[in-house]
């Protein structure tokens, strides 16, 4: 899959975008109705005719609106939530002020999205071992790809493209790993902890000639250098 | 004998890893785990009473704990923190890649391989934490850390990081000392040891 180009994806949500559902139609309640389902009873034991229930369609139109069935259903519903809270952390991460405030709302807001989607809520009290593999092997790799590739666009107004990805990743890895292994010491989804996780680990990585790329200053009122800026990204 | 108690238990999970590195994780049976390891299938429930589950299970637990030894065995000697961390990367790294099991695995097999090594996980972080905790403790008396770091919430960050970089290196090929150079001097360790020139 390409990655979005700011250009590409605005001003349309990349949840639309990369599935092909636009919200409103008949697909995307069918593709809610999975959601709801998979936030009451586990993925597993969703069945079709659960969905047209509760999309209050008949089955056979699930049937047409998705040939593929149930995996295909599954598939596109994973796809278009992941981008659906994407969406909603760029929306968010615009109003940001500084790197140290992006960085921290990336962390705070994706745990607590991330705690708070039905399916995956489901998965941590009933499939534990569903919610691992999930986040397991390439489909981590490909989710963090995803991440990545829609989330850094709206940090290039702080940093160069190569350290506005870096960041995003790094801050998608602390989101996933705190949320499969929580500590209780650490609760990300409170701003001030994220905040002081961002500020002891991260923010650091980016005050001195950062490895490999072009320097960066953390004062807004520097930013950014034009080498950096990317085409689509005007705000 | 205890001693055969281990070694008959280690028997048997030697011949469910070959038995593994064969067919994957769900093309095997205990009758061929007990062909593969020379004993019957009563001796294997003897071991094993709640059967392949429980096989599959410990086994996973059993080959973590030797792959993360092997880590450990690697970076022992070196002396400071970021280098343990680059070996320990590309160590861990080229082991994985050198698995036949990694390797034969087919996607199927990702959930089934993600339930057994499931029970391991927060095993894994303990032990990579106590490890992190007392290196973090030792770098610190010898001051080479910033001021002002935790080492309790330092080395849960590093062990974080590691398992997650491990997990997916998100396009660092950390095998490559100088790309795992970078990485580590500035996702794992900018915000907790000093840079030389400040101590």
């Amino acid at each position: 899959m390409s990655p979005i180009t700011g250009e590409a994806v605005a001003p349309s949500r990349a949840a639309d975008v990369l599935t092909g559902v636009d919200s409103g139609s008949t697909q995307a309640k069918v593709l809610d109705a999975v959601v709801a389902c998979a936030g009451r009873w586990g993925i597993d034991k969703t069945t079709v005719d659960d969905v047209a229930r509760e999309a209050g369609v008949s089955r056979a139109t699930v049937y047409r609106l998705f040939p593929g069935g149930k995996p295909a259903m599954v598939h596109l519903c994973t796809v278009r939530e992941v981008a659906g809270m994407l969406d909603d952390l760029v929306t968010r991460i615009e109003t940001c002020t500084d790197l140290d405030d992006v960085l921290t709302t990336i962390l705070s807001e994706g745990s607590r999205m991330v705690e708070q989607q039905p399916a995956i809520a489901y998965m941590r009290s009933h499939e534990p071992a569903a919610l691992r593999a999930f986040f397991s092997f390439d489909r981590l790799d490909r989710l963090f790809e995803l991440i990545t590739s829609l989330v850094s666009p709206s940090l290039h107004r702080f940093l160069g493209a190569d350290d506005a990805a870096a960041a995003v990743t790094w801050c998608a890895r602390l989101v996933v790993s705190h949320s499969l292994n929580p500590t209780e010491s650490v609760e990300l989804s409170d701003r001030s902890a994220a905040s002081e996780l961002v500020r002891s680990f991260i923010l650091p990585g980016f005050e001195s000639g950062p490895v490999g790329s072009g320097g960066v200053t953390l004062d807004p009122q520097h930013r950014p250098q034009s080498q950096f800026q990317h085409p689509g990204d005007q705000t | 004998m205890p001693e055969s108690v281990g070694g008959t238990r280690e028997q048997i999970m030697r011949g469910a890893l070959r038995c593994v590195e064969r067919t994957g994780l769900s093309g095997f049976s205990l009758e061929d785990v007990a062909r593969e390891s020379g004993l019957s299938r009563t001796s294997i429930y003897r071991y094993f009473p709640q059967g392949r589950q429980q096989l599959i299970t410990e086994t996973a637990t059993w080959e973590m704990a030797r792959f993360w030894t092997g880590v450990a065995e690697a970076v022992n000697d070196l002396d400071s923190l970021e280098d343990r961390l680059v070996v320990g990367l590309r160590v861990g790294t080229e082991r994985i890649r050198s698995s036949r099991i990694m390797a034969n695995l087919m996607d199927p097999d990702l959930d089934e391989l993600a339930n057994a090594l499931g029970p391991t996980e927060p095993l894994v972080n303990i032990v990579i934490r106590d490890y992190m905790t007392a290196l973090l403790e030792a770098e610190a008396a010898a001051g080479h850390l910033r001021d002002g770091v935790q080492v309790d919430l330092a080395a849960d960050y590093l062990t974080r990081m590691v398992l997650s970089v491990m997990a997916s290196p998100a396009g660092v090929d950390l095998t490559e000392e100088s790309q795992t150079r970078a990485l580590v001097r500035r996702e794992f360790i900018s915000g907790i040891v000093a840079p030389p020139d400040s101590s």
